[in-house]
């Protein structure tokens, strides 16, 4: 699992990006990313969620988003992204 | 203040002042619908703009004048004058509080206090919460089927430049109803080439709101120049999305698909071009023909007309990129550098000349030639037009008249006449004192005009235009005029002229614009205790520039302001005293002479039978060198007034940029700034006005200590 | 390691300032180098009428046109000589509100920079140097001789120089 270790926004993305290659440096064997602390998300961040799941289908990574709180799923309903991302609870 | 701040403060000033001009319009019985939506738009941008920059404060405030206006534009409220009043005050509330933005404060329970009242006063119906939802509902209610497409890209910068795309979102829920959306990010790269500081959004909107084109558009200011904005009315036609799809960087099908899905297209109508694209061969060589041209096949549209489409929208693109917008300092540097640059070339001509190459001559004439036109082309560039300031004065004028139970109206001509920035900005103080003046001692009560036979109602005109190098701005009035006799008696009360003096009319009124003078019978708190005219002729003085003044009694005044249009060069005469050279503003000299009786002690001399005062500048600046075999006096004039200069050699004219002194110089009289040379050298030039002064008094003083026996007065 | 040995001795840990030394009058004198632009030599120099001895007119730096001052004047002595190191040090003093304003000071020669620490330095004597007490920031000892570290601010001060300026034009109206 995945833990981003910021909120989705603009001021954390860049460190976002390493922690990704870092993970990915370790051959995981999904890329569920655990978003159960993430209070807030902007539009880098949304690029960042949606680069996640880009990048788990170019390595066919089960992709999904784990616990994601009300801030994410108001933003992704907002934008009509839901149906593009799978959940768990 | 970080620059996204600094370009919203500045942009809502821009705003406010279009708010408060178009309020004042309105108020003045323009109701027209443009000047209600101009009112609307202006609030719309300062809210959206602070929305921007998170700053809450004005948004919450804003928002409940934008209620008000939206109100006043759906026609569920009428204009009146204390409305009209009362957003007035919210405009000045809205002034302060971006003040305050500015000086990265926030607003104390005393400002909150004044603003809650201020929009007490609007006296909305119900004042309704600050919320995007409550916001959301009005517009859609009133015309849920106006559905706009808006197709926007943003440009790789817009995160790095402080931009939010999903925020532009919910500002146009602010407006409207966002029914359909796609987000689109077929622009994101893969991880290795992912900048997560990149933008690679863009959607497609199908929106629902009664907001006019403008609006939407308001929406992307702050973005506008590298986004790809596309916004299709309601009720278009479908070439109107083929076009749009040419436009966008994604393939065509899957533009289409994105537009089905949004409600944009129906699927019969994509399928239809579609099907059309597929019956079309194509391979590599052949490129799949674009919708666009699928589009003239299938529905017959004349090539030309898709062209012409194309073309339209090249120019609509370039249009937007017709102003652009710059920090003052990065030109003040330009301008600065130009100067260094004509400097140089000067002396590299100089240079040229003395070693008698005549190649190089004419190679370094043209050069000087061409940083002359850089030159004159980096100071157009600070050109501004001078509409903005002249209407600022609307406010002035509809508050000073209630104020002071008198009707006045403001028309003004020449706004287009165009001057340089750094004089604008000087130029307002003495404007205000005019038209103050104007309006407390100039223009009569209605009850008094009429008695005399005029209209109640009194105007005040500006004008404005060019004349041979210099700006002239007009300020009249149709009021009461100067009565002579009295400005007389009071210049003699005050002991500004004697009693058996004889002056001339220009010479009485001129006697307004000095120190310490006042003809209003009462003082009132409007123009002052008799301070502001004589500040308004050193003001203007300051600026090299003069003021002059007529006036008919019973018809009303007049006065003209003439100014250089700029500070920075001016067309120098150079002369020299001993090894320095010292430099006079051409336009003040009047002829030269040559110094012929030198040895006399008299200091002043016969010019075409009047006489002149003259001041020998060697012996003024205390220069110890031997006298040369000749010298020359240079006539000047200020202001009317006539001096000599006595100088060694007359060395000829040419543009002079001038250099700031240090300000350990400011109470120096008789040097006005500094330039330099083709030399390298600083070279002085003069303060023309403190030297004729000079020469003025001792003339008076000198004439007086010779008639003191004679009419044989005390001193 | 050096940090720990700081901290365990605070006392040796005093500040220390670079100061450029220089000859006036053939006495020594410092100033803070943070102060100091740069030095230039001593030539075409504009004089300005009407102004105080002290101040010996403008030159041009770069086409900006900056003042020049006669420090030995400004100190009430006569006005310094031109000799063959004499140069001109430009300065910068703040002057109002965050301004920075450069003015050029005119030297017999420069000597060195030095390094003096805060330890070293005594206030100015109250009387003796025959200069104002608020000219000096203090006193140091550098091989058996005191130098006079200036105030650069107060010595130099724009508003200060602009009355005796507009004074001296008064007397010259009269």
């Amino acid at each position: 699992m995945f833990k981003p270790a910021q909120d989705l926004t603009i001021y954390h993305v860049a460190a976002l990006k390493q922690q990704l290659e870092q993970y990915l440096a370790q051959s995981p064997s999904d890329m569920i990313l655990d978003v159960s602390a993430v209070q807030d998300m902007d539009s880098a961040g949304l690029q960042f969620l949606l680069l996640t799941q880009q990048e788990a289908g170019r390595r066919q990574l089960k992709h999904a988003l784990h616990q994601p709180t009300v801030a994410i799923k108001q933003q992704l309903a907002f934008l009509r992204l839901t149906p593009v991302f799978t959940f768990e609870e | 203040m970080d620059e996204l701040l600094a370009v919203f403060v500045q942009e809502s000033r821009e705003q406010l002042q279009a708010l408060e001009a178009g309020l004042i319009a309105l108020d003045r019985g323009e109701h027209d619908p443009d000047t209600l939506n101009g009112v609307f738009r202006a609030a719309h941008t300062i809210k959206g703009g602070a929305g921007v920059v998170e700053c809450d404060f004005i948004v919450e405030f804003t928002h409940v004048v934008e209620n008000t206006l939206d109100a006043l534009r759906n026609g569920s409220r009428e204009l009146s004058p204390p409305l009209i009043a009362a957003l007035l005050q919210c405009s000045d509330h809205l002034s302060d509080l971006l003040d305050l933005l500015e000086q990265s404060a926030t607003p104390d329970a005393e400002c909150l206090a004044r603003g809650q009242q201020r929009l007490a006063n609007l006296g909305n119906p119900t004042t309704p919460t600050p919320t995007p939802t409550a916001a959301a509902t009005p517009p859609v209610a009133a015309n849920s089927d106006r559905h706009w497409h808006i197709s926007v890209r943003f440009g790789l910068d817009t995160l790095r430049h402080g931009m939010d795309p999903v925020s532009f979102l919910h500002y146009l829920e602010e407006m409207g109803e966002i029914v359909g959306l796609a987000t689109i990010y077929d622009q994101l790269p893969a991880l290795a080439e992912y900048d997560p500081e990149g933008c690679y959004l863009g959607f497609e909107i199908d929106y629902a709101s009664t907001a006019d084109k403008a609006s939407i558009e308001r929406v992307f200011d702050f973005v506008r120049d590298d986004c790809l904005l596309h916004i299709i009315p309601p009720d278009s036609k479908v070439d109107d999305f083929i076009h749009l799809i040419e436009q966008l960087p994604e393939t065509p099908p899957r533009i289409g698909e994105i537009l089905v899905q949004v409600g944009a297209l129906t699927e019969k109508e994509l399928q239809q071009a579609l099907h059309t694209q597929s019956q079309l061969p194509h391979d590599d060589d052949h490129p799949a023909p674009k919708v666009g041209e699928i589009l003239v096949e299938h529905h017959h549209v004349p090539p030309q007309l898709v062209e012409a489409a194309a073309g339209k929208q090249g120019k609509l693109q370039a249009g937007q990129n017709h102003t652009l917008r710059i920090q003052a300092d990065k030109l003040d540097k330009l301008i600065d550098l130009v100067g260094e640059l004509v400097i140089a070339g000067a002396s590299a001509r100089l240079l040229a000349r003395e070693i008698g190459q005549t190649r190089l001559s004419r190679v370094t004439q043209i050069m000087s030639r061409l940083v002359e036109e850089i030159r004159d082309s980096a100071l157009e560039l600070r050109m501004v037009q001078i509409g903005e300031t002249f209407n600022r004065f609307h406010r002035v004028v509809r508050d000073l008249s209630h104020e002071l139970n008198k009707e006045v109206e403001l028309n003004i001509s020449g706004a287009e006449t165009e001057l340089d920035k750094s004089v604008v900005e000087k130029i307002s103080d003495p404007l205000m004192h005019l038209v103050r003046n104007a309006i407390d001692h100039g223009i009569e009560s209605p009850e008094q005009r009429l008695a005399a036979g005029k209209p109640a109602r009194g105007k005040i005109g500006f004008n404005a235009y060019h004349d041979s190098g210099s700006i002239v701005i007009e300020v009249r009035d149709d009021g009461a005029g100067v009565n002579r006799q009295k400005v007389l008696k009071r210049a003699i009360e005050r002991g500004l002229v004697s009693a058996n003096q004889s002056l001339s009319d220009t010479e009485i009124l001129n006697l307004l614009l000095e120190p310490g003078f006042s003809t209003a019978d009462k003082v009132s708190n409007v123009s002052g205790r008799g301070v502001g005219m004589d500040v308004v002729k050193r003001n203007i003085q300051s600026l090299r520039g003069r003021i002059d003044m007529e006036s008919v009694e019973g018809q009303g005044s007049r006065f003209m302001i003439r100014l250089p249009l700029t500070l920075a060069i001016i067309d120098g005469f150079h002369v020299a005293i001993a090894a320095s050279t010292y430099i006079l503003p051409l336009d003040s000299v009047v002829r030269c002479l040559e110094f012929k009786d030198a040895a006399s002690d008299r200091d002043y001399l016969d010019f075409g039978g009047e006489a002149l005062p003259f001041v020998r500048l060697r012996d003024l600046f205390r220069i110890d060198a031997p006298m040369p075999p000749r010298q020359n006096v240079i006539v000047v004039q200020y202001a009317g007034q006539k001096a000599g200069l006595v100088v060694d050699q007359l060395l000829g004219e040419s543009q002079t940029v001038i250099k700031p002194l240090s300000s350990m110089f400011q109470h120096m009289r008789g040097i006005g700034g500094a330039t330099i040379l083709g030399s390298g050298e600083v070279a002085l030039i003069l303060d023309v006005q403190a030297l004729v002064q000079l020469a003025a008094t001792r003339e008076t003083d000198s004439l007086s200590v010779q008639r003191e026996p004679a009419v044989n007065q005390p001193a | 390691m050096a940090k720990t040995a700081s901290s365990s001795t605070p006392a040796a840990s005093s500040a220390s300032s670079q100061y450029l030394l220089f000859l006036l009058g053939g006495e020594p004198f410092g100033i803070d180098i943070a102060h100091v632009k740069e030095i230039i030599e001593y030539g075409q120099l504009t004089e300005i009428p009407m102004t105080p001895d002290f101040i010996r007119g403008v030159i041009n730096l770069r086409g900006s046109v900056v003042p020049v001052i006669d420090l030995a004047a400004r100190f009430g002595r006569p006005p310094a000589k031109i000799v063959r190191h004499t140069c001109i040090v430009i300065v910068e003093v703040s002057h109002g509100e965050g301004e920075r304003q450069d003015i050029g000071v005119v030297v017999d020669s420069v000597s060195e920079v030095r390094e003096i620490t805060t330890d070293d330095i005594e206030s100015a004597p109250t009387f003796g140097t025959r200069i104002r007490t608020d000219f000096i920031a203090g006193m140091a000892r550098i091989s058996q001789r005191f130098v006079i570290l200036l105030n650069a601010d107060r010595v130099l001060s724009t508003d200060e120089i602009a009355e005796l300026a507009a004074l001296s034009v008064k007397d010259e109206a009269n």
